[in-house]
């Protein structure tokens, strides 16, 4: 093979692809399908066949630059539809191919152009920010009322029921050992007056004859009727208005006949004016009279 | 003559006492089971642009489920009917991915023991140059009362010119 012969095959082949390379252009561009088409689409206000032309011609592979004009007349005709998440999505596209990218004043209105630069504000603003403020949450309640009757506890649910309950059984208990108002019966006491004799040898013998005592009563109900008893023999009576103590004397104790000493019980007998409630009241005190060396 | 008489006299103050007692006791556990029977429950859950004083609670401000990028925040507004004990209530945001995007502290209800017909309740979330902003789509928040879900709000998170 002469060299003629070899540039010839050479020129075919370059011709050959050059062919190719202009068909496989053509259907990415001019021919129905490509770019231009979707572009005269969107240029006429079909943006919904624009916006189908060029997602399907996406699906291609394409050159960066046919890429990055196929998102941005995307963007747009998602933008003119009304679809901002697609147009965002395309202008996404756009910027990640060409991030400095702007679009051709002499091809586009200074609307759209506005919209892609505040666009891309957005999305960088979105993607750069790492701000999550934190704010208080806040409430309010209703004033406060009475509670519904079907939600209201019963009077046996009610606490101060019992507690009133309590106080009441406390109280009677109270009364009841503490006795209240009941009565008390008089109580008695019988002391000598007269001092015994001053014989050492018998301290405790008084002298014979009259021999004074002192009665003492507490309790029970005024007046008190007292009555005295000399071995059970009644001596006198005296009436006492209240509870302050009462002398008598008894007037002739005698010791034993032939001078010898004899023990006497001197008593004194007490009722009050609800005469003790049957009760006997007594009190007493008992004495060895006798005729003493040494009287008192 | 009133021997058996003063017997059942002395008995009954203490048998007051007995039943004044037990009485109590069983009050006081009725008196809890009546705050557990009470059937506290969320009346309205809503996203709003904000809340204000009302007269006597909070009130939403421009309801919605849909917004925009653009603006200061969303709210979540909810309104609970029959408050008697004290609660805690805490807000959770997702974003749409479905992921945690924030949740509020607690926020305590404490009462002095009455009964509340109502009480409401917002959290808010920043919106415009905060990290929400870049989430545009379907957002959820969800409302725990004591831990427990009490309800639940979809909203709408949308870019500035369809917002």
């Amino acid at each position: 093979m002469n060299l003629q012969e070899m540039a010839k095959r050479a020129l075919s082949g370059l011709v050959a692809v050059a062919m190719v390379a202009t068909t496989v252009l053509a259907q990415t561009d001019g021919e129905p399908g490509g770019l231009d088409e979707a572009k005269t689409k969107f240029q006429t206000g079909e943006f919904d066949a624009a916006s189908n032309l060029l997602r399907a011609l996406l699906e291609k592979d394409l050159p960066a630059n046919t890429r990055r004009d196929a998102n941005l007349y995307l963007g747009f005709s998602e933008l003119e539809l009304g679809h901002q998440e697609a147009a965002q999505a395309a202008m996404r596209e756009v910027l990640r191919i060409a991030p400095d990218y702007r679009p051709d004043p002499a091809e586009f209105a200074p609307r759209l152009r506005a919209a892609f630069d505040e666009m891309r504000a957005q999305l960088q603003t979105g993607e750069t920010s790492d701000i999550v403020s934190l704010l208080e949450p806040r409430g309010k309640l209703s004033h406060a009322t009475k509670m519904p009757s079907m939600f209201a506890r019963k009077w046996y649910q009610k606490w101060w029921v019992y507690a009133v309950v309590g106080a009441v059984g406390v109280g009677a208990t109270a009364l009841l050992v503490g006795g209240g108002n009941s009565y008390d019966p008089p109580a008695a006491m019988l002391d000598p007056l007269t001092q015994p004799c001053r014989d050492p040898n018998a301290p405790t013998r008084y002298q014979r004859g009259p021999i004074q005592v002192e009665a003492q009563v507490t309790d029970g109900e005024a007046p008190y009727t007292l009555r005295f008893f000399d071995d059970n023999v009644l001596v006198d009576t005296r009436n006492a208005p209240g509870t302050a103590p009462v002398q008598f004397t008894f007037p002739n104790v005698e010791s034993a006949a032939g001078g010898g000493c004899r023990n006497h019980v001197l008593k004194v007998s007490v009722n009050d004016a609800r005469d003790n409630e049957g009760r006997l009241v007594e009190a007493s005190a008992a004495l060895t009279v006798c005729q003493c060396f040494l009287p008192p | 003559m009133w021997r058996w008489g003063d017997g059942a006299i002395r008995v009954m103050p203490v048998l007051l006492i007995v039943v004044a007692g037990t009485g109590a006791a069983i009050a006081k556990s009725d008196k809890e089971s009546n705050k557990d029977v009470l059937p506290m429950r969320v009346l309205e859950a809503l996203t709003c642009r904000s809340v204000q004083d009302g007269a006597e609670l909070l009130e939403p401000v421009k309801p919605s489920d849909t917004f925009s990028t653009s603006e200061k925040q969303v709210t979540s507004f909810v309104r609970f009917q029959h408050v008697f004990k004290p609660h805690k209530i805490q807000w959770r945001w997702y974003d749409p991915d479905g992921k945690l995007y924030t949740q509020s502290s607690e926020l305590a209800v404490t009462l002095n023991g009455k009964y509340h017909e109502y009480f409401t309740g917002a959290h808010s979330i920043l919106i415009q140059g905060e990290k929400a902003a870049g989430f545009p789509g379907q957002w959820k928040v969800v409302v725990f009362l004591d831990g427990v879900i009490a309800g639940s709000t979809n909203f709408t998170l949308t870019s500035k010119e369809n917002g």
